[in-house]
């Protein structure tokens, strides 16, 4: 009976009031998680991960900026530009990039894209024609691109001059060195600049956004410990929850 | 937050730069195919209806405007690209006579998804045939995970009955 007494007692009320003031505090984390979390489930339905951050200091709070030096060939009055890991047609971008833009030119009516790996063929509108791969018979390691006696398309690759038919289908090894090169150029201003902020504009995807609110990352590393807090609280309120109910009860 | 500015760009160039798994080079799944004495590709131009057709098998526009494909009697061999989440997947795919023979991964450049490299997967395409509808014949089973690797690869094998039926007209 005296044991019984000596135990420290705490009331349903008392910890009903600790349940409210910590459910409360706890609320909106609650939201945002419960929010992001929602948002994380259905990323492709709704397009969070083709969708970019434009916003400038978004973009500047994950301190990201793009290589202001870019590699551009200008053929038929139309700009062929690498940004980081993009190509494109003018302003209009054409694809990803992992490999380096080597030059371009105009042959049959067509633009003769020369990356490192892959040879791209373009109409004069800036629509892929074909993607030619080393499976389909393009050099490997190509360095620049020519066009010879204004008819034959010359490629400079890693093991020597190569030379192609009409329709790129049979490749041929060539000693022939034309007159020159086709060489870099640089971009005319506005469109360097519109280029450098188009390519600025789709790194981050808001998927990446969402994923970091959600784990607290968006906050550098004391927002991963308010998360952490956040959710040992959740697990905590849980607990008392429980024992209020059983509490009230008895 | 500045510290976290590497972390956050090395995460971004990671879902931007396509690292690539390469499980066989398409020349070296083409020389097999065909023994190691492949026939010279042939070209498919696309007209406008094959566009509009392939843009409904595909979910947008193809990406090229012609297709480059190999063949032998009346096997055909196309190495397609379809984007899964984010990177291209290339495969190969062997068309026999307008069912599929076989199809393989040769490049898989996206993150999560590459379970459908595995055969216990890729062998549920063996036999299919595009119907009238241009749906496969059978149904094929997902894997948890892989939802858009596994999209785009039954993408591809419509896409390669597709034109495989138009290079036999």
């Amino acid at each position: 009976m005296s044991k019984r007494h000596n135990k420290p007692h705490v009331s349903w009320r008392s910890k009903f009031l600790w349940h409210r003031y910590l459910g409360l505090s706890s609320a909106l984390f609650l939201i945002i998680l419960s929010i992001t979390g929602l948002m994380l489930n259905h990323t492709e339905d709704l397009d969070l991960d083709s969708q970019y951050i434009k916003s400038k200091s978004l973009l500047d709070w994950y301190g990201i900026s793009v290589e202001k030096q870019l590699t551009s060939f200008k053929t038929n009055n139309h700009w062929i530009t690498q940004t980081n890991n993009r190509l494109f047609f003018d302003e209009q971008q054409i694809q990803p990039l992992d490999t380096t833009l080597v030059g371009a030119v105009s042959f049959n009516d067509m633009i003769v894209v020369a990356l490192q790996n892959q040879i791209l063929l373009l109409t004069p509108q800036g629509e892929i024609i074909e993607h030619i791969g080393h499976a389909d018979g393009a050099p490997a390691g190509m360095q620049a691109i020519a066009i010879f006696n204004s008819d034959q398309l010359l490629i400079r690759a890693a093991h020597g001059n190569y030379i192609t038919d009409a329709q790129f289908l049979d490749w041929r090894d060539s000693h022939v060195e034309p007159g020159a090169w086709i060489g870099a150029t640089s971009l005319p201003q506005t469109l360097h600049n519109k280029l450098l902020e188009t390519a600025r504009h789709s790194i981050l995807s808001q998927e990446r956004i969402i994923l970091d609110i959600h784990s607290g990352r968006f906050f550098g590393s004391w927002g991963i410990y308010l998360v952490d807090a956040a959710a040992i609280m959740f697990l905590f309120l849980t607990g008392l929850g429980i024992w209020v109910w059983a509490s009230r009860k008895k | 937050m500045k510290s976290l500015a590497p972390l956050i760009l090395l995460l971004a160039a990671a879902t931007n730069t396509l690292a690539r798994d390469v499980y066989q080079s398409p020349s070296d799944f083409i020389s097999e195919v065909f023994a190691n004495n492949p026939p010279k590709a042939s070209l498919m131009w696309l007209n406008r209806a094959m566009k509009q057709e392939l843009t409904e098998i595909l979910g947008h526009r193809p990406n090229a405007l012609r297709v480059r494909y190999w063949k032998k009697k009346l096997k055909t061999v196309w190495i397609l690209d379809e984007i899964g989440k984010e990177h291209p997947i290339t495969t190969g795919i062997i068309v026999d006579q307008g069912k599929i023979q076989a199809i393989k991964v040769l490049i898989y450049r996206e993150s999560r998804g590459y379970e459908v490299r595995h055969p216990f997967f890729t062998e549920q395409f063996n036999g299919a045939r595009l119907q009238e509808d241009a749906q496969l014949d059978r149904s094929i089973d997902g894997i948890s995970g892989a939802t858009l690797s596994v999209r785009a690869l039954k993408k591809m094998a419509r896409m390669a009955l597709y034109l495989d039926k138009h290079s036999n007209p």
